[in-house]
């Protein structure tokens, strides 16, 4: 490093860096300190009312002590289950369309498309469903609230899974191209296998991420205070079962919006975690 | 078909050869020489390349090519970069246009037959050339013995579990990896080292039998032995496959190739052909200064 | 495993070549020698053209170590052979050219009697062969003990070749009228010498390709 011939500069150059890394510092801690203030706060508020009913139970009315969320829990999973079945050939197809066949024009609007999907509120998500298939098909119900995160979750994977493929060497689908493979056959066979745990890991950020999701599902699957196995009914879901609890004017209420959101946000990490291990599993692997 | 057990290997001066019986030697050589051309050999098929120009969407990477390339011997592409050899080993199985973009003008004989015909099929065509890449490419999911046969198992009949197990053996023996790899080939193949890796990418493009094998610079990754061994097998293997040889390392075309194409590209044209002849003539005796230039480094 | 098999390959078969150079030039001294005994003008003849054939074979070798240097980039001890290969044709090729000059000189003397000169140059031509078999033998071989051998027999040429020169001294005291022949033996006398000079040179450059030392044989 050549020293600037004028001292006072350099000085000042240099305390310039400090302060700009100084700075830096503190913005990323406060973010840190951000999580950790909500995630303790949600702990503390929660972990009181969490038992084994709480897991077990479905919602008693007020006044009557205990009770639990499991028809949410269970709903939530249901609807999630569907809604993957459903978003997953979509969003695959679309990043192995994007990635693997898409020339010209055409790929591009579909590139563009996914994007638009992806930044779309998820309340207008929950808005076209609800004009298109409640008012329409299947009233308030569990497969209204699944095709409602299956939207959300398209855009997710197939722009996750577009970026898994894009690691996918060149060299190898030329490999392959080369020994005379047609075209589908290097992607099924080849591309594929080579990123599936990458795929999978696609696959599991936008499950976790539907499954926070409110607004969708208030116009659509509405919510219940039973169990409900039937996905043509309206059913029960986790952020629906905080929002009703969190709105009510009861304490008690209260004390169990802030346990269901603890199971929320444990549910997510659980699967967030799942894709860190797989992630890290599958890097170790093709190294 | 192993190198190691070939008689040649044997240190030629150590022999106690003694010259008494000299007269008798003089009257032996004749024949000895025919033997070792390889003249009449079953080769395959020769490629004729005529017209050939190459672009990357609007930008001309090959110019008018005009080239034939011999059966049974190994032709080396050397140049400087940006001079189009890879493009022009890349035309030869229409891997050209896998790029986005790219297109060929011209026409490229295989077995007498255009390969850039309008009814022809790509994907058939590549099964009957082989080709070799810069960086070893084995299918990272899938073990040695699978990597073989992927050819086979992907694009032609299915075979019986011996059949398989007979080609994996075949074309291992043929690189001279089966030895190193037999106790092992449920491993993945992306275990091996760079070199080991290389000629399993070879045993993997002579699997499907092709008459034709594409090498674009097949030793640059790797070390010097690991190269000689990449060359040495050439050298084996040119009595069975045509082969076609790119590489930037112009002492490994003087070592390992019989025929020399120097490709150049400059301010007047993109990628041509400067001119092309045995080996030994190009390196000894070159026509073109350019190309005496870029042999004795004072070019590019 | 071992590697390079294609270069191997063409080194043994470029001395395969050197051997039957070598071979070649020991057969014309033989055959030129019996023509000179058997008054022969037929086998002086044939061993006259048959330099030929050993001058082709030397531009045929030159050509292929050429070719190998430039094709195979050689170095340390096949850097050494080759460039040894040059310095082995060369001395071979002068040597072949000796043989020649015997042959002519079998030629030349058809008419003339018996002479007794010629059983010394027989010896001599006896102790070139041997230099001329054991030189290249010693090249093919990587032989330097047997190449300082062949050098150390190069002595006895030489002492050969003075007693040649008195002999012939004498011939001309005693028989003026035949200094035509006694220079024509003389000057082959000191041919024969040449080519064990010509021998010893190949030793030395075998023992450079073996042990990388430039060393000169009985100076």
């Amino acid at each position: 490093m050549r020293r600037d011939p004028e001292g006072g500069k350099f000085l000042r150059r240099r305390a310039a860096g400090a302060a700009s890394i100084a700075v830096a510092s503190i913005l990323a801690f406060a973010s840190v300190a951000i999580l950790f203030v909500i995630v303790g706060h949600v702990v503390v508020n929660g972990i009181g009312s969490l038992n084994a009913d709480f897991f077990t139970k479905i919602p008693k009315p007020y006044g009557e002590s205990g009770g639990g969320i499991a028809q949410a829990i269970m709903g939530t999973v249901m609807m999630l289950l569907l809604a993957a079945v459903i978003a997953i050939p979509f969003g695959v197809g679309t990043a192995i369309y994007i990635v693997e066949f898409g020339r010209g024009r055409f790929a591009e609007v579909v590139r563009f498309a996914v994007e638009l999907l992806a930044e779309l509120p998820s309340i207008v998500v929950g808005v076209f469903v609800w004009a298109l298939v409640v008012r329409n098909l299947t009233g308030y119900s569990g497969i209204a609230g699944s095709l409602a995160l299956a939207i959300i979750m398209i855009p997710i994977i197939a722009r996750g899974v577009e970026e898994i493929l894009k690691l996918v060497p060149d060299s190898l689908r030329e490999a392959a191209l080369a020994l005379g493979t047609p075209k589908w056959k290097v992607v099924v066979f080849i591309v594929i296998p080579t990123v599936l745990p990458g795929i999978l890991t696609g696959i599991m950020l936008s499950v976790a991420r539907a499954a926070g999701e409110t607004a969708p599902l208030l116009l659509t699957a509405l919510g219940n205070s039973f169990f409900n196995f039937d996905l043509r009914k309206p059913m029960a879901a986790m952020p629906l079962q905080i929002y009703t609890y969190a709105v009510s004017p009861y304490d008690d209420w209260h004390a169990k919006a802030w346990a269901s959101t603890l199971v929320l946000i444990g549910l997510v990490g659980i699967l967030s975690g799942a894709v860190k291990f797989f992630t890290r599993r599958w890097k170790h692997e093709s190294q | 078909m192993s190198p190691n057990d070939g008689q040649a290997t044997g240190a030629p001066a150590s022999e106690g050869r003694m010259m008494r019986s000299l007269s008798d030697v003089i009257q032996d050589r004749g024949s000895a020489a025919v033997a070792a051309d390889g003249s009449g050999a079953d080769v395959g098929k020769g490629i004729q390349i005529r017209k050939l120009s190459a672009y990357y969407g609007t930008h001309q990477a090959l110019e008018n090519i005009d080239f034939d390339i011999n059966p049974g011997v190994v032709t080396a592409i050397i140049g400087p970069s940006g001079c189009g050899k890879s493009t022009m080993i890349r035309c030869l199985n229409r891997m050209h246009e896998v790029i986005r973009g790219a297109s060929v003008t011209g026409s490229v004989l295989v077995d007498g037959k255009d390969i850039y015909a309008s009814d022809a099929n790509p994907t058939r065509i590549r099964r009957n050339i082989g080709m070799v890449f810069q960086k070893p490419n084995p299918f990272p999911t899938r073990s040695i013995y699978e990597n073989v046969i992927t050819g086979l198992k992907l694009n032609l009949k299915r075979k019986s579990k011996r059949e398989y197990d007979e080609v994996v053996e075949k074309s291992l023996r043929a690189v001279a990896l089966w030895d190193e790899v037999k106790d092992k080939l449920h491993d993945s193949g992306t275990a091996l080292s760079g070199g080991q890796q290389q000629r399993l990418c070879i045993a993997r493009a002579i699997a499907i039998e092709p008459e034709i094998l594409l090498l674009d610079e097949p030793a640059s990754a790797l070390d010097p032995t690991a190269t000689m061994k990449i060359e040495d097998l050439l050298f084996e293997l040119k009595t069975r496959y045509t082969i076609v040889l790119v590489t930037h390392n112009m002492q490994q075309a003087a070592r390992a190739s019989d025929i020399t194409a120097f490709f150049i590209a400059d301010e007047r044209h993109v990628g041509h052909l400067v001119e092309s002849g045995p080996t030994r003539q190009i390196f000894m005796t070159p026509s073109d200064k350019r190309t005496e230039d870029y042999i004795s480094g004072r070019l590019g | 495993m071992q590697t390079r098999i294609h270069f191997v390959e063409e080194l043994t078969r470029l001395n395969h070549d050197i051997l039957t150079m070598g071979a070649k030039v020991e057969e014309n001294f033989r055959k030129a020698i019996e023509a000179l005994k058997t008054r022969d003008v037929e086998l002086a003849r044939d061993a006259k053209a048959s330099d030929a054939v050993v001058d082709a074979l030397q531009i045929k070798i030159e050509d292929q170590a050429a070719a190998l240097i430039a094709t195979q980039q050689p170095v340390a001890h096949d850097l050494r052979e080759l460039v040894t290969v040059f310095k082995v044709t060369y001395n071979l090729e002068r040597a072949g050219d000796h043989a020649m000059h015997l042959a002519k000189l079998a030629i030349k003397f058809k008419e003339e009697p018996a002479f007794r000169q010629v059983e010394k140059l027989d010896a001599m031509v006896e102790r070139c062969c041997a230099m001329i078999r054991g030189a290249v033998d010693a090249y093919l071989n990587n032989d330097a003990p047997k190449a300082r051998e062949v050098a150390a027999m190069d002595e006895e040429i030489d002492r050969l070749n003075k007693e040649v020169v008195k002999d012939v001294i004498e011939l001309i005291r005693e028989r003026p009228e035949q200094v035509d022949r006694a220079t024509r033996l003389l000057s082959n006398s000191g041919f024969l010498e040449r080519v064990g000079d010509h021998m010893t040179n190949i030793c030395e450059a075998v023992v450079f390709m073996v042990e990388g030392e430039h060393v000169e044989l009985n100076s």
